[in-house]
C-alpha cells in the first residue's frame, strides 16, 4: 500500500507559495512519506508472518526423548543431558509442615516396577525398616519412599512452550519421571547420625534392607534421568540495536504497548523460552523458520532472561540398559480436527501406537453410559500428570461432560509401562479431541 | 522515556523543539504542560524534519505557520506510531470486540461486556482469542478468572464434581462499572 508520491508533489506544485517554501513541503512530504510506507509495509509483514505462524504446525521438530542412565557413564551418552539442572534445580514446592517432619536422602532414586506397584509403594507411613552400622553398633530406623516431583516439575515448563508455539502433538512421554522417589526417614533426633550416614554415602541401597521390605530389584539408585534437550540462558536483545543482530522495540497499536523481542540465528528445532516469571507477559511466539528468527510478543517489558531450549537430534535405538521412551511418531501431525467416523479415530489411534516398544492402542467400543464390568486403566494423579490436565474440569464446569459419550480403548504391551503409556495416549486425546470421555481398558 | 504515541490526544498541541534549548538531546519529549507538548525531532524524526528546520529567509517572518505545521506533521506521526505495534492477534481481538457488542455471543454477554472497564475487556479478549486459536479445544475460564480477580481461589470437589470459586470481591463488582 504505496502512498502516491506524485500526486503530492502535484499539489505542492500547484499551491501558490514561494519556491523555496515549495521545495521544503517537498523535501518534508518525501521523507514523511517515507516513514508512512516503511511503518505499514512493516505491518503488512508482520501481520502475514503471524497469520502463517498460527497456521504452521512445529510439531515434526518436536522430538522428545527420555531415557534412565547410569551416572556412571563415561564419554558422552549421544545427544542426552540431565532432565535436572537444565532448567533449575529442584523445583519441588517446599512443603515446611512436610518437611519438619521427616528428612530427605535424595540421590535419583528409581523405582524398577509398574506404576500400579510403585503408587502402592510410596506411602504417607514408613513401612520400612532400614538397618546402619554406625562405630559397631548396630541403629535400626524406618522408612518410607515418596514422589520425587522435580522431573514432573521440570517437563512442565515444555507444555508451556508448546503451548505458545502451537505444538499439537503429545509433547512427551517419561515414565521414569513418574517412578522417581526419595526416600524419607523421621526427622527425630535419634536418626540425625542415621541420615548423616546416608546421605554420605548416597548410592548403596545395603542398609535399606531391601530384600525384608519386597524391594529387592524394585529400587534403582545411582542412574541418572535424561532428556534430548540442551538449554542455555539467553540475554533479552537489546533495544533498537541494527538491524541484523538481535534487537527489541516498542511498537504500540493504540493505548496498548506492545514490547517485541527478536532472537537471531535460532535452529530449526530451538525454541526462546521465557523466564517463569514473564510467563503471564507473553502475547504469542513467532517462529519464522526462513529467517532462523523467533521474535517474542510481550503486553509488558520482560525483566529475566530467557531459556534457548533446544531439542538434540537423537536415534531411538536402545544403547543403554533403560529403553528410550520418545513421542516420535510415523507422521508427526495430527491434522484430524474432529473425529466423525470411527476410521478417523483409527487413523489418530495407530499414529499414538508405539511397536517398538509393543505398545498398541485400539478403539474397543463408544457407550453413551459408563460400563462397569470392564478392567479400568487407572489415572495419574493429579502431580504425575502431565502437564496441567485441564479438559475433565472445564468439562464440569459447563455441565457439559455428563452428556458426553463415553470411548473405551484398549491398550496391550509390556505391563511394566502399560499404565503409563495408557496415560499417555489418554491425555493426549482428552485435550486434543475432548468431545469425549476417554477411558483405557486392558 | 516519553515517546510522541505516548497519550496520545488529538486537541494535544505538539510542539516542535526547532531550537532544542527545551529539550534533553536523547529525549523525545522532555517536557508535556498542560495541553501541549515539546518534541525533540533529534532522536526519531531528524530526516523528517531536518528541511523544515534549517534556516530559510522564507519562513522567517512566519514563525507561526512553522508551528501549525509542525503540530499536523507530528499528529501525523504519533497516528502513525500507535499504529506500529499492529498485529494479527490485536486484528483477531478488535473483532471480538466487536462481535462483543454487537450481540454475537448472546444479549447477556453483551451486557455485561459492555459494562466491563476496558483493562476486564483486555483480559476477557486475549483469553477468547486464545481459546479460538484452539478452535475450541481449551476453554480458559480458570486463567481468565485469575487474571481478573487475582485473589480468587478455585476449588474442585472431585466426590462431587463441583466447584466452589472464591472471590474476594462484592458479586456487584461483576456487572457494576468500575475502575478496579
Amino acid at each position: 500500500m504505496k502512498t502516491d508520491l506524485t500526486e503530492l508533489q502535484n499539489i505542492i506544485e500547484k499551491a501558490n507559495i514561494p519556491i523555496d517554501q515549495k521545495k521544503m513541503l517537498s523535501e518534508t512530504f518525501n521523507a514523511l512519506l517515507a516513514r508512512n510506507d516503511s511503518v505499514l509495509e512493516e505491518i503488512r509483514n508482520r501481520v502475514l508472518k503471524e497469520n502463517k505462524n498460527l497456521r504452521m504446525d512445529f510439531s515434526d521438530k518436536w522430538n522428545i526423548a527420555t531415557t534412565l542412565i547410569s551416572t556412571h557413564i563415561s564419554g558422552g551418552v549421544r545427544g542426552f543431558r540431565r532432565m535436572i539442572g537444565n532448567f533449575q534445580e529442584s523445583k519441588d514446592e517446599e512443603n515446611f509442615l512436610g518437611n519438619s517432619q521427616c528428612i530427605n536422602i535424595e540421590n535419583n532414586y528409581f523405582l524398577n516396577c509398574s506404576c500400579e506397584n510403585a503408587s502402592e509403594i510410596c506411602t504417607d507411613k514408613y513401612p520400612y525398616t532400614g538397618c546402619v552400622n554406625l562405630q559397631g553398633e548396630d541403629v535400626k530406623f524406618n522408612y518410607r519412599l515418596a514422589y520425587d516431583l522435580s522431573y514432573t516439575e521440570a517437563e512442565r515448563i515444555l507444555f508451556y512452550i508448546a503451548d505458545i508455539y502451537h505444538i499439537a502433538r503429545p509433547i512427551i512421554f517419561s515414565p521414569y519421571s513418574r517412578r522417581a522417589v526419595k526416600i524419607q526417614i523421621p526427622n527425630q533426633d535419634q536418626y540425625a547420625r542415621v541420615a548423616d550416614f546416608l546421605n554420605d554415602n548416597p548410592e548403596t541401597l545395603v542398609p535399606y534392607c531391601l530384600e525384608q521390605n519386597q524391594l529387592d530389584g524394585k529400587l534403582l539408585s545411582g542412574k541418572q534421568l535424561m532428556w534430548n534437550i540442551r538449554t542455555e540462558s539467553v540475554s533479552l536483545p537489546e533495544y533498537e540495536i541494527a538491524n541484523d543482530q538481535n534487537r527489541s522495540y516498542f511498537a504500540p497499536y493504540g493505548d496498548r504497548e506492545i514490547y517485541r523481542y527478536e532472537f537471531k540465528n535460532i535452529d530449526d528445532n530451538a525454541f526462546i523460552c521465557p523466564d517463569i516469571s514473564d510467563f503471564a507477559k507473553i502475547i504469542a511466539a513467532e517462529k519464522d523458520l526462513d529467517r532462523r528468527q523467533i521474535t517474542l510478543i510481550a503486553k509488558e517489558r520482560l525483566l529475566e532472561p530467557c531459556e534457548l531450549v533446544q531439542i538434540i537430534r537423537t536415534d531411538s535405538k536402545n544403547i543403554y540398559d533403560f529403553p528410550i521412551f520418545s513421542n516420535s511418531t510415523s507422521d508427526s501431525r495430527f491434522s484430524k480436527e474432529r473425529l466423525r467416523t470411527e476410521g478417523d479415530l483409527e487413523f489418530v489411534l495407530h499414529k499414538l501406537s508405539m511397536p517398538e516398544h509393543g505398545f498398541i492402542c485400539q478403539f474397543y467400543r463408544l457407550n453413551l453410559t459408563e460400563k462397569s464390568d470392564l478392567k479400568i486403566v487407572p489415572r495419574y494423579s493429579h502431580e504425575l500428570t502431565y502437564g496441567e490436565s485441564y479438559i475433565p474440569h472445564e468439562q464440569y464446569l459447563y455441565e457439559k461432560r455428563h452428556a458426553l459419550p463415553f470411548c473405551y480403548i484398549k491398550f496391550s504391551g509390556d505391563e511394566k509401562f502399560l499404565t503409563d503409556y495408557a496415560n499417555y495416549v489418554l491425555l493426549f486425546l482428552e485435550n486434543r479431541y475432548p468431545d469425549f470421555r476417554w477411558i483405557g481398558v486392558i | 522515556m516519553d515517546y510522541l504515541w505516548r497519550n496520545y490526544d488529538s486537541q494535544k498541541f505538539y510542539k516542535l523543539d526547532s531550537s532544542f534549548k527545551n529539550s534533553s538531546p536523547s529525549l523525545e519529549i522532555s517536557l508535556r504542560k498542560d495541553d501541549i507538548a515539546i518534541v525533540n525531532p533529534l532522536p526519531r524524526f531528524t530526516d523528517i524534519f531536518d528541511e523544515l528546520l534549517s534556516p530559510c529567509d522564507s519562513w522567517k517572518y512566519q514563525e507561526s505557520d512553522v508551528k501549525a505545521l509542525s503540530n499536523c506533521l507530528l499528529h501525523f506521526l504519533a497516528r502513525l506510531d500507535r499504529l506500529s505495534g499492529m498485529s494479527a492477534s490485536a486484528l483477531h481481538e478488535e473483532k471480538l470486540d466487536q462481535d462483543l457488542l454487537n450481540g454475537c455471543f448472546g444479549e447477556s454477554a453483551k451486557k455485561i461486556y459492555d459494562n466491563l472497564n476496558s483493562e476486564r475487556k483486555q483480559l476477557i479478549l486475549e483469553f477468547l482469542r486464545r481459546q479460538e486459536s484452539t478452535n475450541g479445544r481449551r476453554l480458559y475460564f480458570r486463567e481468565v478468572l485469575r487474571a481478573i480477580y487475582p485473589k480468587s481461589s478455585i476449588y474442585f470437589y472431585h466426590a462431587e464434581n463441583e466447584f466452589l470459586i472464591c472471590l474476594p470481591q462484592k458479586k456487584m463488582n461483576l456487572i457494576a462499572k468500575s475502575s478496579n
